[in-house]
Formats: C-alpha cells, structure tokens, sequence
C-alpha cells in the first residue's frame, strides 16, 4: 500500500501536470484556451498590481457589425486569427495589428436565417484554419494564405433551419463541430471531419434513432423533430481520447407533451471516442426540459480532490442557472449547484443528481419562471484559476412569463411551443453578477454586482487579474482574490465576445473583441428599455503595459 | 353607392378576421424565441408596434423578407391565408385599419401535390437519412446543387438506382490519394473540384497545376441510394415526374 506521503506528493504532481496542460502562454490555442475550456493563462506580465497601466496598442475594426462581435480569436506564433459575422475570417499581426490576409465568406446573398449572422470562432491546425459557417458549411481555408481550401455543405440549411456559429474543436486529423437547431424541428448530430480532405469521417445523432438504445426515451415520431442541437464548441481529453460536448434542450421548447419521455439526449453532456464518434457516457441534467435549459455550455475538465481523493472532472453550467459537476472517466454525477438567487424552475438537485420539486409551465396561462429563457447564464465562458481554485462565472437574475402553446413540428421552422417575455425577479429589478466561486461546492467567494446582464466570457491569468466587459461598453479588471475592481476601459461598444491573452516577443496583450449583438442582447431591452439604444460595432482592442513600465 | 358599401363593410370584417389570426401566426412565427418581441414590443429584431409603419412597406418586408438579416421572405413559408393575416396584424400594431391590397396566392411558391409525388418529396429529402437525394440534389429550394438538376427529368428506376455519373473522373491533388471528382471550374489558375468519395460531397480548392485526372472514375450511384428500396426510389420517380409537369 502506498503510503499516505507519498501518496500525496503523487496526486501533487498528477494535478501539476494537468494544470500545465491547461493553462496558455505565447498562444491561445483552442477555443477554451487549452482542451480543457479554463480561459487561464500563465502569463503574469501583467497583474493585480500593475493592470491599472494597460493601454490600448492596437484595434481591428472587421466592418461588419451585424450581430455584433461574439469570437474568442486564437493566436499561434504571434498571428491572431478572429473571425466575424458571415464568417468572414482575418488574420492579424498579434503585435502591430496589421491584417495579414482577409477571407471572404462568399455566402449566398438571399440568405437569411433565425439563428443570426455571428461566430464565434475559429479552429486553427499547422496549416489550415477551420470555420462553421451561417449557412451550415464547414470550411477550411490556408493558414498562410487565407485561400479556401474545402467547403463542405454539412446539410441544407434552408431545409434544417440549422446552422453552425460555434467554433470548431480540432483533435489530432479531424475537425468536429456540433449545429444549431435545437429551438427548430430539426434532429441534432455532432460531426467530425477529415482535416486534409473535409470528408465526413463520423457523425453522432444527439437523438437515438429507432432500434438504438435510448430512442424509446421519446414517445411516438417526436425523435425526428426533437432538437438537441449541439452549438457550442467541446472538450477534449487526450489521456482518455474523450471529446466531451454538451447538448441542448428538446424541441418543441415548452411543449413537452407530445414526446414524452426523458428525450435523450438532450440536456445531457456526452463523452464520445474522439476516434469513431461511440457514445463512451452520458450524464443527463435535465430529463424532458420544457424549460429550455439546454445543456450547451463549455465543459471545463479539471483534476480536483474529492472528499480527499483526486478525480478527474468536467463542470458544466446549465442554461438554467444550475452548475453540475460529473467524473469525466465514467460520467458518474459528483455535485450540483445554484449560480443564481432567483430560481424556482427546481427547488434543488438531490446528493444523486435529481431534479427536486420541477415546476412546469402551464399550457394556455401565463407561468412565472425563472431564470428567464436567455440563462441563469448565457453562453460566454467561465474560467478557472488553479492559483485561487476558483470557478469565475458570470450569472443573471431575470424571470419570464411564460404561456405553454401545443405545437406541431414543421421541418425547419422554429418550434418553441409557447411564448415568453422577460420580467423583473420578485421584490427586486433584475440585474447580473461575476462570481468567484468553490467549483465543487460552489461555495462564494466573492460577487461583483452589475446593473446589466454580462454577456462576455470571463479570463483568469497568473496576474490573478479577471478581465470581462459589459454592455455598455467597459473592459474591466478585477482582483482575482478579492473581486475589487482594479481597472476599466471604454471600448465602444458592449461586450458580447471572449477576451484573451497571448504574448509576442515577451510582451503580453490582453484582446477583448467589443460589438453589441446578439439574441440575448435582444431581450434584455425587455427588461432595460434603454438597451434598445446600445451602440453596435466590431471592434477587437488590444492592449498592453506601456513599454517603459514593463 | 350600397353596392360600395357593402363591399367596404366585407372588407372590414374580412380585415378583422385576418387581424385575429394574424395575432396567432406572429406568435407562431414572428415572436418565437429570439426575433420580434410579444405584442411587436421590444426583442431582438426591431420593435414593430406604435411606429406608423407603411402598409405597403409592412406588406413588401413581410413577403420578400429582407436579404442578408434574419428577416426570412415569408411568401415561401406561409400560405397566402396566414401571409395576409400576418401582414394585417402588424399593421393593426401600428394603428392602421389593417385594409391593405392582399397578396395573391398565385405569388406564393406552395402549389397543392398530390400524395403520391408528395411522398416521393419527403423520401428526397429524408432528414433522418443520412445521405438523401436533397444532399446531392437541389429542388424547391432545398438541397446542394452539386449533381444533375433534377427539375425537368424524369429518371428511371434503373438510373435512379445505377447512374454511373458519367462527367465524374478520377482525380489526384498534388500527387494525393485518387479520389472519384467533378470538376466545377478552372480558372485563374485555381481549380475547384466535388469530392464525391463520400457524402455529404466536398468542394475542393487548388492550384490548377496541382490537379490531375486520370479518366473515369469507378464511381457508383447505388452506393449513394442504398437506404432506398425500390418502391422508395419509384415514390421519389413520381415526385420527379410530377415536378417536371409544374
């Protein structure tokens, strides 16, 4: 038997090992940062102590601000590559902020689409750069050149009203990338493709088809239309070769009756062979959601002790506002948790997972419920930091009105089965926060209050700074321990992007894309009616310490 | 001066039953999820009450949608019945008397079809199968353009099930492994190729000098169909027929 030293020093090492593997440097690889989604960089040129020197070096304006600015660019080798509404995809000199090459996404000029004109990112390989398009292509196109080099039409998108606005997730030869859809009647998949030749090498149906396990989980032929879009970017563990990703809510949204059942998978995060596309396990947070709480956000994978033993994890915060934590080995559920104060669709999750005390919207009267459809969170990211071994997350406390509508799929069109409109939480007008948060607990740290939902990704650094931006505008630092702020900056225009930080030559830059757009931007005029005249762009402002103070 | 009268009198109530149902296609179509807001109130997409909104712009919009944003045109999706309410509702929002010149369903691309070339229609573009005929084939508006254009020929069961794709050569991309292509363009010294090795198929970009054929591919259309019976693939012969008469 080990003995218990020793057996620390090794669990010490193990979590150094995979610390290293998670945090960036020089480059921002992926979309997460590393495979693991941290949004945590090593870099500590820049810190708490010094963060209130950032100046602006550098900005990018793309020229198309439609639906804002959402990316997250990825640098290697000191080029960012950032990728805009429609696709269009431009590399820039990470340092001086002159465009190397510009790629035009010649997409079709009739087209238009529910599901909006915004990307959010890029994938980037030795030579190639991977993109999902607004009409459900995939497209490679030349590292050093910008030329296209395949296109792949992934399925029509005028038929499946689908569409791709994630980044892709590039593992060894393939690029994989999920799809939108899931508020249309359309059947979600995964797919993976040949990084050389665009083939298709394997594709993973979100809804099991009959004589699969798990299509019994659906009543009738409410599997063919039932959603479970895939539309945010995945996770990867290459100890395991798991690709991890997250699928959303039923379709139709509200209206549960017609597909009885737990509808899997949706609500779930699926573990698949990065390989072959197999479903190794999934953990379903929701069973039958007539909510509309997809489970599609990041899966950030962390090596934390549990009750004193190390685990693999993945965390995932699901739309409705609740955190679920699950050992990525064998998908076995660990923890549960509120982010948000005002939520009343479940009174909680039981030691096992369970959703307690579910309270279903009502068909034909008005149901309050909350969080609001937008999200306990929205999509932008959260981060980690393994200095402070906090979950930094962003939250927002709103509610909704919603009225249940019996509803019959229509291929492609969007099928939500009722109507919602947002509302202020009871006693108090709706606002958002930034957390730090126990990820396992989710014991409080500290909140930083904000009058205005913060829709950006959130970034942790060495500095133990925490840099996001909010609607208005402002890019702001906050101490990583204490959440005090430390530094702001007016960009222009609201921030609805994911910053992030690389270095060139030794000098670190802290990029955050600004660009007011986006659905949930949308609602919240509901709520805020001066948000209606928030001031659109697309704009990527860099910044760095002023030369003489580094 | 009865006569006008009256005709004015049924246009009204015409308008009031369209306004009705217009109220229950905008929240079917107009406010779900993240577009207009309820009651043309604040959303995503612009505000459309309270703004003395134009009937015949209302109207235009409505129909042709507006290129390039998330307003889709709206004639290829509703019938003319709901198009007309629609329309009549937004206009009600803005305070008009919802009386504007109607939009005449011969505008509208949804024609009736009969049940035999309809199931042929659905079978073409199966989503549950993987590979369908609307991945290769472009009709109506859905599908890839990337083989024939199907929309004046009537196939055999013996072509539908056997074509050998007669244009598709074997080609190689600097010196790569050979792969069954058809060649799109050539110019500039950029050639474009579709990959047909598997669906869905793959448009290839490379330098011209890059890209050799080396004559007719082995390529087989049964390997495209398999998910289809025969009786599937005659089902699909009478849509195709069908089509070619309209």
């Amino acid at each position: 038997m080990m003995n218990p030293q020793r057996f620390a020093a090794c669990v010490a090492l193990t979590t150094a090992a995979a610390f290293a593997q998670q945090e960036t440097r020089a480059d921002w690889p992926h979309y997460g940062g590393q495979y693991g989604a941290w949004r945590y960089s090593a870099l500590d040129q820049v810190n708490a102590s010094n963060v209130n020197k950032l100046v602006p070096v550098w900005q990018f304006q793309t020229g198309d601000s439609d639906g804002g600015l959402q990316a997250t660019p990825i640098v290697r080798d000191g080029i960012l590559y950032l990728s805009t509404s429609h696709n269009h995809i431009f590399a820039i000199n990470g340092a001086t902020g002159e465009q190397v090459w510009r790629y035009t996404y010649p997409l079709p000029k009739s087209f238009t689409t529910f599901y909006g004109a915004w990307n959010r990112g890029v994938a980037v390989s030795d030579d190639t750069v991977f993109i999902g398009t607004i009409d459900n292509h995939m497209v490679a196109v030349d590292r050093k050149t910008g030329r296209e080099v395949w296109n792949v039409n992934v399925e029509d998108a005028n038929q499946c009203g689908c569409n791709i606005t994630a980044a892709p997730l590039l593992v060894k030869d393939k690029v994989i990338a999920g799809v939108t859809g899931g508020d249309s009647a359309h059947r979600g998949y995964i797919s993976a493709f040949d990084t050389k030749t665009g083939r298709l090498a394997w594709r993973f149906w979100t809804i099991p088809a009959p004589g699969e396990p798990g299509n019994d989980t659906w009543s009738g032929d409410s599997w063919k239309y039932g959603g479970g879009s895939s539309w945010m970017t995945g996770s990867y563990d290459p100890e395991l070769n798991l690709v991890y990703w997250s699928i959303g809510n039923p379709a139709a949204d509200f209206y549960g009756d017609s597909r009885k059942g737990r509808n899997l998978y949706t609500d779930s995060v699926v573990a698949l062979d990065a390989s072959t596309g197999k479903l190794k396990w999934y953990h379903q947070q929701i069973p039958h959601d007539v909510w509309d709480f997809d489970t599609a956000y990041e899966n950030i994978l962390l090596d934390l002790p549990v009750d004193g033993k190390p685990r693999k994890l993945l965390l995932n915060v699901n739309k409705g506002g609740v955190v679920f934590v699950v050992d990525r080995v064998t998908g076995e559920f660990v923890s549960g948790y509120p982010i948000v104060k005002h939520i009343n669709w479940i009174t909680g999750v039981s030691k096992t997972g369970e959703l307690l005390g579910r309270n279903e919207p009502k068909e034909g009267v008005p149901s309050f419920i909350c969080p609001a459809i937008g999200g306990g969170r929205s999509w932008n990211q959260a981060a980690f930091s393994p200095l402070t071994k906090q979950l930094y997350t962003t939250a927002i406390e709103w509610c909704q009105e919603v009225v249940v509508a019996k509803e019959s799929p229509q291929e492609g069109k969007t099928f939500f089965g009722g109507t919602f409109e947002a509302r202020n939480p009871k006693g108090e007008r709706a606002y958002g926060h930034l957390d730090a948060v126990d990820p396992i607990t989710g014991k409080r740290l500290w909140t930083y209050k904000s009058k205005y939902p913060l829709l950006a990704s959130v970034l942790a650094t060495a500095g133990n700074v925490i840099f996001t931006g909010d609607p208005e505008g402002y890019f702001f630092a906050l101490d990583a321990k204490t959440g005090a702020k430390l530094w702001s900056f007016q960009t222009g225009s609201g921030h609805r992007g994911s910053c992030i930080t690389y270095s060139v030559n030794g000098r670190q830059y802290i990029a955050t894309p600004s660009g007011w757009g986006s659905a949930v931007a949308g609602l919240i005029s509901q709520l805020w009616p001066e948000a209606a005249e928030f001031r659109n762009g697309s704009t990527l402002t860099v910044f760095a310490l002023p030369e003489a103070a580094e | 001066m009865r006569v006008f009268c009256l005709l004015l009198l049924s246009t009204a109530v015409l308008a009031q039953e369209n306004v009705e149902l217009g109220a229950k296609v905008f929240i079917q179509t107009c406010t779900v999820g993240y577009c207009h807001g309820a009651n043309g109130g604040p959303g995503r997409a612009p505000v459309l009450a309270g703004r003395n909104l134009d009937a015949a712009y209302v109207a235009k919009v409505t129909r042709d949608g507006i290129a390039s944003t998330g307003m889709p045109a709206w004639k290829d999706r509703l019938s003319a019945s709901d198009l007309n309410a629609v329309i009549a509702y937004a206009l009600k929002l803005n305070g008009g008397s919802a009386i504007f010149a109607p939009v005449p369903a011969s505008e509208l691309a949804a024609q009736a079809i009969p049940a035999a070339a309809a199931k042929g229609k659905s079978l073409f573009f199966d989503p549950i199968r993987g590979t369908r005929c609307g991945t290769c084939h472009a009709l109506e508006s859905w599908g890839a353009a990337v083989g024939p254009n199907l929309a004046h020929s009537q196939p055999t069961l013996a072509l539908m099930r056997n074509g050998k794709g007669g244009q598709i050569q074997t080609a190689a991309i600097a010196g790569g492994p050979p792969f069954p292509a058809l060649l799109i363009e050539s110019k500039g010294g950029t050639a474009r190729v579709y990959d047909l090795t598997y669906a869905p198929p793959v448009l290839r970009t490379t330098e011209a000098t890059q890209l050799r054929f080396s004559g007719k591919a082995q390529w087989k259309h049964s390997e495209f169909v398999s998910s289809y019976s025969d009786s599937d693939l005659n089902s699909i012969g009478e849509y195709l027929k069908w089509l070619a008469l309209h």
